[in-house]
Order: structure tokens, then C-alpha cells, then sequence
């Protein structure tokens, strides 16, 4: 099967042993509770950061690894084999993979919040090598997605790239660690930049595209993006992703520029599909989450605008801080706490049922209260500390930490709970919600039509 | 949501259609109505969403169902995963008596209106209705549904739609 429904179809017999995408996901709660409180507790360096180690680069790493990556990998592992019909070379690998990055991300984070070369340097490597086994399995997986697809695919057609990116960025966290030791970079900020750009942009930017085009029409039930659109945004952000790239080594603004002015027409390409797939939805009552991934949007466009106004040097002194502030916490965290809102629930629900339980409702497992509260104060956090960043405020920054630190806390609760009762509704039936490991069980027919 | 090639997906889409748009409804008079404030039946709009419910629901889960079961869960477990006509099989066991229980509750209502345990009953009957009943068209609209595209034949269109209207007018 090869369309956006087999995500739901295919879960069935190709979700994995439940330990290995929650490892992630419950990683990925706690660097979210950390980053909120680095930013609480050290206000004065996130409303004055300009780089280099100390706890405002710790909270962007616990929020860059800790949160968006750690996710990605969490949703990869688990999503793609169901999206695909198409199992994953090893479930090993997957384990391996966490046994590293994991306590990598947490010795990084520590070394750069405590100024610690040695710490970064193992983290760094730790980091690496999780990412790598990470990279290889998907990568793999993707190019037979792509070897059987007779049109553009957009799962692998965004997310190979993505790939490419992610080892960029990996190669240049592991040379911007090394320099912290020897200081041997000539332009440590421009590479600085590109990490970040490759990271944020071309890594989780390219991701996000790509699921966008699986989970929106899922979950409203709706149209998907026709292929000729697909096409186009994805040309228009590698294009533009290459250009800025290429325009920050060079050092040429306009080519930064150009950059991202084309990842501006190939978002407003992306939202209008988007736009469309909400607006011929069977299902319309999509609650607190299409908020957040709304939000998020807006927070993309934002960041872009910013991006395009600071290689022009329109920006203000603060100009890049907030660009990055915009793309990072803005867009990515938004939107993706916006996705995990319906998912979590989901494949909660999608495991229960491969087990043999009766599924527990959504709303049982996801009540509609905390996710608000969530949302409230996420927004709260995000524009306060927007506000603290712009003016070089640290009250703001420290008012926007604890807004965040709440949001936080109140969606460790959310999640935790979902993992509770899933956990409850299999041992009441004996099952352990280990379905497949590394076996294909969907079939294929002569008769399946081109 | 595919653009379906053959008439009985599309027929059976347009049913998942006009139930989801019931649904929306009754999730509407659920959340304007406690388990506590019964509405008034004698209003225009909640009288004709009992009665509906009453028809429509029960046609979906007597004949919908067993159509799906008896002539296309087999022929989707042979092409591909058997265990997906199962799990839509035990969520269908799972939504009928939630049904059943509703168009009785409706049916009654119709005449007398709702008293307070009866109305109490009906929302919490409801509510899982609603919940169970989007999540299961959810997996036939985007999995099931363009799966069969794929694996039937513009010939089985006329037998199956034949069998469809066979069962519906048993």
C-alpha cells in the first residue's frame, strides 16, 4: 500500500515494539521541561546570546536534539514502516541508535550549559553516532520508497534531503565543538550559521514538509497535495535552502536573500495546499492542535521575513536572535507540539487495537482541557520571550521561561497519561504491543493497479 | 480521500459522508447539552436529528456493515494484511450495540422526549459513538477505501453494486 491512509491501514503489522518510539518521545519530554527552565533560570543570557557555550546554547540544543530531533526520530522509526508497508532493516538498530543519542544529547547538553570542552566533545560523538544509525536506517528505507514510487513520493522526496542536511549540520556541530577547543575556525559564526540553517531549515524544515503531506490529509480527512504541487515546493525550498546556504559561506546577502525569498513563495505554495486540504476536510472539528500547527505556520512566514530582512541587514541588532527564536521555537516546537497533541492519542490508540484491547477513546486518553492549557501558555512563553529577545529585556525572557516551564510541565502530564493508560489497556490484556520487528507482512497482489 | 474509480467506493464514500456530517450534529447537540440538561425534543432541529439518527444509524451499522464484511473485507485481507478487515470487523462489533442502544434511545425520545437518566444514557452512548465511529470511517476513508481502488476490477462494479442493493432491500 502507497497512499496517505496506509498510516493507518499498514499500523496493524508494522508498528514496532512500543518501548522504541516512547523511549523517544519520553526523552523528548524531558528536554522539553529542560529547556523551559534553562531559559527561566539564565534570562540574561538567552535576551543577550551572541554564541559560544553557557546555558542559552544548552536550552537550543536541548530544544534542537533534545526535543526536535529526538521526536523526528521517535515519529520516524514508527511512522514510516506504517506509512509504507515497508518494515525497517533492523529494530536493533532503532534500540542501538537510542542507546546513543540519548545520554549523547544529555552529556552535550551539559557541557554547553557548563562550558565543558571534554563533555561536548563525548556528547558531540555520542550525538553523532546515534544520528548516523539514524541516517542509515532511514535513508535506506526512503530509496526504496523512492525505487518503487512511480511519481514524486513525498515522504522520501523531502526527506532525503533532509537526510543530506542532517549530515551537514552533524559534521558541522562536530567541527564547532572541536574549534571550542583549538579555535581554529576563521569564521566560527558564518559556520555557526550554517549549522543552524542546515539543522533547522533543511533537516526538520524538510521533514515537516514532507509528513505535512501524510498527516494533514489524514487527519482531516481530505484531498491530498496533488503531485505538481508537491513538485514545485519541494523545488522552491531546495532551491532556497542551497542559495541561503551558499549565500552565508560566500558571504553574499543577496544570495541569502534569494534564499530565502524562495522559501517564502514555496511556503506560501505549501500553506495554500494545506489551505485547501482544511477546507474540502470530511472532518472539520480538529480542535487545539490545528491551532498550534496554524501557529506554527504563522511562526514559519515570520522567520523567513526575518531571515530575508537580517541578510539585508534591516533586521536590527536583534534581528538574527529572533530569526532564529522565530524558526526554532516559533514554527518547529509549535508546530510539532501540535502534531504530537492528535498523534500521541492516535498511535496510542493504533497500539491498543494491534494488541487485541478495546481502544480507549481519544478523549479519554487526550481530554480537551490540559491541551488548551497547554496551548495558552505555550503562546504566553513564545511571545514573552519573542518580547525579551527584541528589547534585550531579561524580565520578559525570565516570564516567557515560566510560561514555558508550565506549558511544559502541564504536556509531560498529557503524554505521560497517554502512555499510562495504553500501558494499562495492554496488560489488562496480557499483550505487550510488540507487533513486528523487522519482518514485511503486508502483501502485494497481481491485481494491485499502477 | 482518493478520487475513486468505481461507483460502489464512491457510494460508499458518500454514506461515510452523510454520517460524519450526522455525527457533527449530534456532537453538536452533546456539547450544548450536559449529561444533566436534556434537550427539548419538541425543538425542530433536535426532532428531526432523532430521526435520522434512527434511520440513518441503523441502516449504517445493519447494511454498511454487513456489505463490507460479507463481499469486500475478504477480497482486502486476500490482496493485503488480513489483520486490517479484522480490526475494522471488531470495531464494527464494537460501534453496533453502541448503535443499537442510541436509535432505541432516540426512537423512544421521539415520542416522549428524554427523562433524565434516559437523556444521561444517550449522551454518554453518544459521545463514545461519535468518537469510535469518526476514528473507524477515518481508517476506511484514507486506508480502505483507496486500497480497494486498487485491487478491484471496473467489472466487479455491477456484481458488487447488485450485491449491495440485494442487501439493502432484504
Amino acid at each position: 500500500m502507497n497512499f496517505p491512509g496506509s498510516i493507518l491501514m499498514g499500523a496493524q503489522s508494522q508498528l514496532l515494539d512500543l518501548t522504541i518510539p516512547y523511549r523517544y518521545f519520553t526523552a523528548a519530554l524531558f528536554f522539553h521541561i529542560l529547556l523551559w527552565a534553562l531559559i527561566a533560570a539564565f534570562p540574561n543570557h538567552v535576551a543577550f546570546f551572541a554564541g559560544g557555550p553557557g546555558p542559552a546554547l544548552a536550552a537550543l540544543h536541548s530544544l534542537t536534539l533534545g526535543v526536535l530531533t529526538m521526536t523526528a526520530m521517535g515519529v520516524s522509526f514508527q511512522m514510516l514502516p506504517v506509512a509504507t508497508g515497508m518494515p525497517l532493516r533492523s529494530a536493533t538498530a532503532t534500540r542501538a541508535a537510542s542507546w546513543l543519542f540519548i545520554p549523547g544529547v544529555a552529556v552535550l547538553v551539559w557541557g554547553m550549559a557548563a562550558g565543558d570542552p571534554s563533555a561536548m566533545a563525548v556528547g558531540g560523538f555520542g550525538v553523532a553516532l546515534g544520528l548516523a544509525i539514524y541516517m542509515v536506517l532511514v535513508a535506506e528505507l526512503m530509496w526504496r520508497i523512492l525505487q518503487r514510487a512511480l511519481t514524486f513520493e513525498p515522504l522520501s522526496g523531502f526527506g532525503l534531503p533532509a537526510l543530506v542536511a542532517l549530515a551537514a549540520a552533524m559534521a558541522l556541530g562536530l567541527v564547532l565543538i572541536a574549534d571550542g577547543d583549538h579555535g581554529f575556525l576563521h569564521d566560527r559564526a558564518g559556520i555557526a550559521t550554517l549549522h543552524m540553517i542546515a539543522a533547522g531549515f533543511g533537516f526538520m524544515g524538510m521533514l515537516v514538509l514532507g509528513f505535512s503531506h501524510i498527516l494533514l490529509p489524514l487527519f482531516a480527512l481530505s484531498q491530498g497535495v496533488p503531485v505538481g504541487e508537491s513538485r514545485t515546493v519541494f523545488a522552491l525550498a531546495v532551491f532556497g535552502l542551497m542559495a541561503a546556504l551558499a549565500g552565508i559561506f560566500l558571504g553574499t546577502p543577496l544570495l541569502m536573500a534569494a534564499g530565502a525569498l524562495s522559501g517564502l513563495f514555496g511556503v506560501a505554495l505549501h500553506l495554500r495546499s494545506m489551505k485547501r486540504c482544511l477546507a474540502t476536510a470530511m472532518r472539520r472539528k480538529l480542535g487545539i492542535s490545528i491551532l498550534l500547527m496554524r501557529a506554527g505556520w504563522f511562526f514559519l512566514v515570520v522567520s523567513l521575513a526575518l531571515g530575508c530582512a537580517t541578510a539585508l541587514g534591516l533586521a536590527g541588532s536583534q534581528g538574527f536572535a529572533l530569526f532564529v527564536f522565530a524558526a526554532l521555537f516559533g514554527w518547529l516546537l509549535t508546530f510539532l507540539l501540535g502534531v504530537l497533541q492528535r498523534i500521541l492519542p492516535f498511535l496510542g490508540a493504533m497500539n491498543a487495537t494491534s494488541a487485541g484491547a478495546t481502544p480507549p477513546l481519544m478523549s479519554e486518553l487526550a481530554p480537551e482541557g490540559p491541551r488548551r492549557a497547554h496551548a495558552l501558555c505555550h503562546g504566553l512563553a513564545l511571545i514573552l520571550v519573542a518580547v525579551g529577545i527584541a528589547l534585550e529585556a531579561p524580565l520578559p525572557v525570565r516570564l516567557g521561561g515560566l510560561a514555558g516551564l508550565l506549558s511544559a510541565l502541564i504536556y509531560t502530564a498529557f503524554a505521560l497519561r497517554v502512555l499510562w493508560l495504553i500501558r494499562r489497556c495492554l496488560r489488562d490484556t496480557g499483550k505487550t504491543g510488540k507487533i513486528s520487528e523487522t519482518t514485511e507482512t503486508t502483501k502485494t497482489t497481481n491485481k494491485e493497479k499502477p | 480521500m482518493f478520487n475513486l474509480s468505481l461507483e460502489i467506493l464512491r457510494n460508499l464514500h458518500e454514506e461515510h459522508a452523510a454520517m460524519l456530517a450526522l455525527l457533527e450534529r449530534l456532537e453538536k447537540l452533546l456539547a450544548a447539552h450536559g449529561p444533566e440538561d436534556p434537550p427539548d425534543t419538541g425543538d425542530a432541529d433536535t426532532a428531526a436529528l432523532l430521526e435520522e439518527l434512527a434511520t440513518t444509524l441503523s441502516e449504517d451499522v445493519t447494511y454498511h456493515y454487513a456489505f463490507e464484511e460479507n463481499h469486500l473485507f475478504p477480497r482486502f485481507g486476500q490482496a493485503f494484511d488480513p489483520g486490517i478487515p479484522e480490526m475494522l470487523r471488531q470495531e464494527h462489533e464494537l460501534i453496533r450495540p453502541l448503535a443499537g442502544r442510541l436509535v432505541a434511545a432516540a426512537t423512544a425520545a421521539k415520542e416522549g422526549g428524554f427523562d433524565a437518566t434516559g437523556w444521561s444514557q444517550f449522551h454518554a452512548a453518544g459521545h463514545e459513538l461519535v468518537e469510535r465511529e469518526v476514528f473507524h470511517i477515518q481508517k476506511e476513508e484514507m486506508g480502505f477505501l483507496p486500497g480497494l481502488d486498487r485491487i478491484l476490477e471496473p467489472s466487479d462494479d455491477a456484481p458488487l453494486l447488485t450485491a449491495y442493493g440485494e442487501i439493502k432491500s432484504a
